[in-house]
């Protein structure tokens, strides 16, 4: 294990200490625009979003399910690209230095701008990358790994519930950050996770790491972060469930200050019940 | 000689982790990874199991037909007057098309991994029917993932399917408005990583390796037969092959068993508005690394056209873009125009009915045969019949054909 002392590991051990969870929101870079999209992630910063995803869109999102999909397609049409997520990361950061800064997404995007290049772009701005086709056996990874690392950023592994045991064992051997636990076996927003087995992946995956296990896929209403303030996570991901609710109050009203007040008092009630 | 007894063979596959040179890899999801080991172990057990091999030959011969004539095109070779042209006839196959040598292997093998449910993605259809066919007689229940715009233009394979008890989900984009081929690929990615119990039948030189590498294996039969038919017929290795990529399966089965006679000149024929090897650059998606037709930040695929539904996709198989990096394969395109001209000329002077898409490899043959002197051999792969395309043919020549 490789012990990164960054923003993100600090921001665990004190939870810790605190005996609390971290909250870690995800929305698309670009959706509804690129305007408001940075509206809101600042409002999720001020509801006190311990981590946040910034999701660089792709078109053909393997993972992801109808929502992401679509905030995904919208965004690419309304002009995202990925130098403007770069530039919304870093207006966040210059916005709030105490949030975790995470940017998920596929690894196209990171191969086409050049590996080192990002690396060095995005340096003192985020913490992490989530890439999620990029699996070990390929030659990128090594490659963004190390690249992330002379930049003090982590490059997250995700295990599942097909994963076995002796691969969460060489996942996690030089993994950093935390360890994103994805919690049903499929693509994001659309099974529900039950309690019971994600408890039971967690603990399988603590046998052989002290790193923080966050839990994804699958967490989607006030109900079920409830359910999660007594699972064995040291967090959670919500993802869809957010894009979902911009989704829906974007329809209704255009005014990117609304919008964003509605996605922060969303995520101030997840993260009350997440942590009560 | 084998493989391993030519040194520096192309014939040798991708190595371990997948690679055709910088092309190919494993770019999955880790919901996915554990399936693609398990498919790459069974595969390499497969194909080492005589009994395994004996029955794909077995059904290659009784269910398909094979193997089907490499005819020389006698009144075509008069009209084009040049190089001798020959037809290898996979148009003649049970269903029409060459995928079903694929889906028959790949229902064997998950007949031999002991797998109770398929899944396939499909573009004209015909990999749709073939693996909902092989699924009727193995026994397999079969779920195809079409595009919305496929579904309406290859109605007739959508039915053909559903007689053979297949299930057909429709695919779109985001957007919920339009569908083709590589909507249909995202899509059947994400039914399998949300059913990874099930088995995925790729029908074409995609996806994430062992993919392409099963798909290539399954084609060979096609070139194999080439170069026997050929031997007998002229006692000598042709000149060129040209053969039709979308993604890449018919072309890569044609040539494969020549890619170390240097002497025979390989041909691949894009799509003039899906020609991926021919405008494309290197990018990543839906598991593989290939050249594509992509934005320029690598967010979305552009979109692609084509008279030929099975070769309008914005990518190609991984070792067509390694086989094109080392300069071993020409790849060119023919437009729409040119394809058609070409369907009509076969149908014309042999009275064989070519789909569309190999309509594209025939537009090229004929330019190059010219050319070409008369003691040449050209053989190209007609990888499917046009009975699919008569309607659309119907639509195009209006009056021409006569009340």
């Amino acid at each position: 294990m490789i012990n990164l002392e960054n923003r993100i590991s600090n921001i665990f051990k004190n939870l810790k200490l605190e005996n609390k969870k971290a909250f870690i929101s995800f929305t698309t870079a670009g959706f509804p625009n690129e305007d408001t999209s940075l509206e809101i992630m600042k409002s999720i910063a001020d509801s006190g979003a311990h981590i946040h995803e910034i999701s660089f869109p792709h078109a053909e999102a393997q993972a992801d399910g109808p929502i992401i999909q679509l905030a995904n397609i919208e965004s690419i049409k309304n002009g995202i690209n990925f130098d403007k997520v770069i530039g919304i990361a870093k207006e966040m950061r210059a916005y709030n230095q105490e949030i975790g800064l995470v940017m998920m997404g596929y690894l196209n995007n990171i191969f086409i701008y050049g590996i080192e290049k990002f690396a060095k772009e995005v340096s003192g701005i985020i913490d992490a990358v989530i890439c999620v086709d990029l699996p070990a056996d390929v030659v990128e990874e090594a490659q963004l790994k190390k690249a992330l690392k002379n930049e003090n950023i982590a490059l997250i592994k995700l295990i599942t519930p097909t994963t076995s045991d002796e691969r969460i064992k060489t996942l996690v051997e030089d993994a950093e950050g935390f360890i994103y636990s994805v919690n049903v076996a499929g693509i994001t927003g659309v099974k529900s996770a039950e309690i019971d087995k994600v408890n039971s992946q967690i603990l399988r995956i603590k046998k052989y790491t002290d790193l923080p296990v966050v839990s994804g896929f699958g967490i989607k209403t006030v109900e079920d972060v409830k359910n999660f303030s007594q699972s064995n996570a040291d967090g959670v991901v919500i993802g869809s469930a957010i894009v979902e609710k911009i989704q829906e109050v974007s329809k209704k009203d255009t005014d990117k200050k609304n919008i964003a007040k509605f996605v922060e008092d969303f995520c101030s009630e997840l993260i009350e019940n997440l942590n009560s | 000689m084998t493989t391993e007894e030519i040194k520096n063979s192309l014939r040798s596959g991708p190595n371990e982790k997948g690679y055709y040179g910088d092309f190919g890899g494993r770019y999955a999801p880790e919901i996915l990874m554990p399936n693609l080991i398990e498919l790459e172990e069974a595969f390499d057990a497969a194909i080492n199991d005589k009994k395994f091999i004996d029955e794909f030959e077995y059904y290659l011969k009784e269910y398909v037909g094979r193997p089907n004539p490499l005819y020389y095109a006698e009144q075509l070779t008069k009209k084009i007057g040049g190089a001798k042209i020959y037809l290898k006839s996979d148009h003649l196959n049970h269903l029409g098309a060459h995928k079903i040598n694929n889906s028959l292997f790949q229902i064997l093998l998950a007949k031999y991994m002991g797998k109770t449910k398929i899944y396939c993605e499909t573009g004209a259809g015909a990999h749709l029917i073939a693996t909902a066919a092989c699924g009727a007689r193995f026994n397999l229940p079969v779920i195809g993932y079409m595009g919305k715009d496929d579904i309406f233009l290859q109605s007739t394979n959508v039915l053909k399917a559903k007689l053979f008890g297949a299930e057909v989900v429709e695919c779109v984009d985001g957007t919920g408005e339009k569908g083709v081929l590589k909507d249909a690929c995202t899509s059947v990615l994400k039914a399998w990583s949300s059913d990874p119990e099930a088995f995925y039948c790729c029908g074409s030189a995609i996806g994430p390796h062992p993919f392409p590498k099963i798909v290539q294996f399954a084609q060979s039969i096609i070139g194999k037969e080439i170069k026997k038919q050929i031997l007998e017929k002229e006692n000598r290795l042709p000149d060129a092959i040209v053969a039709c990529i979308g993604g890449g399966s018919n072309l890569i089965g044609s040539i494969h068993e020549f890619l170390d006679d240097h002497e025979v000149a390989l041909y691949g024929v894009e799509a003039e508005h899906s020609s991926a090897l021919t405008n494309g650059s290197v990018g990543i998606m839906q598991g593989f690394k290939s050249f594509m037709l992509q934005s320029d930040d690598g967010s979305a695929t552009l979109d692609t056209k084509s008279l030929a539904s099975g070769i309008n996709f914005y990518s190609c198989g991984p070792e067509h873009s390694y086989l094109k990096s080392i300069g071993r394969v020409n790849y060119t395109y023919a437009t729409d125009e040119e394809a058609f001209d070409a369907f009509q000329l076969l149908c014309k002077s042999e009275g064989i009915l070519p789909a569309f898409e190999p309509s594209f490899a025939i537009a090229q043959a004929i330019k190059l045969a010219k050319d070409m002197s008369k003691d040449k051999i050209v053989v190209i792969n007609i990888c499917g019949r046009g009975d699919k395309d008569i309607d659309t043919a119907e639509r195009m020549l209006g009056d021409k054909l006569g009340k």
